[in-house]
């Protein structure tokens, strides 16, 4: 499997600078573990709050910044646009979050730095 | 004398619990300090909040206070430019001029008490801010 371009990247690193002026950043909290190796127990918590929600390994960190890009992109996002966030429902599995499979992508920008990351999928 | 409890820099959990700094930086342009911040639940269920803080507030200079505070305990001379939660008890500190300092809480001499009870306290301050600039006015019965 190809390497991420970002992988040499260091947390919270700017992965790319947006037309808009908006800059996506790395965020390792949120990218993928081995889920496999966890019970339950751990799974709720390294996916949690305080751990941060996981994407599955399907979503690696090109694909993660391609995703932000063009939904940033397509929601007319840019520097003037100040806090904001979008879910994103997708057709697969985004990752896990408080140990649950999940199906939405949050995207969250302050102003300036933008990250995502999965969030429960609302009912 | 009694001894010294050690901290339970073994267990994560225990080191930091909401609300936890997720990003900070400083706007220039608007003045302000941004602060993505994970919200105790008793505040937001959401994983994360954003507050802006103008920097000439008194929360603003309460954080640039814990800030510089932070950028003296990790010996830089330099400012924190960018700060960055990795997830439980570790943190990225980005200082200007581009030097990084990883904050992990596996046994390491950069995770004292005072490095995480000023992350705390930026944190609270942070929490705190959301909370008065989302709170709903009290309806006034004439």
């Amino acid at each position: 499997m190809a390497k991420s371009s970002g992988s040499s990247k260091r947390d919270g690193d700017t992965l790319r600078k947006l037309p808009s002026g908006l800059e996506i950043v790395r965020r390792k909290k949120h990218e993928p573990i081995d889920f496999l190796s966890l019970d339950a127990a751990d799974r709720k918590k390294l996916t949690g709050k305080i751990f941060g929600s996981k994407f599955a390994s399907t979503w690696d960190l090109d694909r993660v910044t391609n995703f932000i890009a063009q939904h940033v992109a397509s929601n007319g996002w840019d520097s003037g646009t100040g806090p904001a966030s979008m879910d994103v429902l997708v057709s697969e599995i985004a990752g896990y979050a408080n140990g649950k499979i999940v199906h939405a992508i949050r995207i969250v920008s302050d102003g300036r730095y933008v990250h995502a990351y999965p969030v429960e999928d609302r009912t | 004398m009694k001894k010294a409890r050690p901290l339970p820099l073994e267990d994560e959990a225990h080191l930091v619990e909401p609300p936890i700094v997720d990003f900070l930086h400083h706007h220039p342009a608007r003045r302000a300090y941004v602060v993505t911040f994970v919200p105790e639940d008793s505040v937001s269920h959401a994983e994360t909040e954003v507050v802006e803080i103008p920097d000439a507030s008194g929360d603003g200079l309460r954080i640039k206070l814990q800030l510089d505070k932070l950028a003296r305990l990790l010996n830089s001379r330099t400012r924190i430019e960018r700060l960055t939660h990795s997830g439980g008890g570790n943190f990225e500190i980005r200082f200007e001029g581009g030097k990084t300092k990883s904050l992990s809480t596996s046994p390491s001499p950069d995770a004292t008490f005072g490095v995480y009870s000023s992350l705390q306290d930026i944190a609270m301050t942070a929490q705190i801010a959301f909370i008065a600039q989302h709170r709903t006015p009290a309806s006034v019965v004439a």
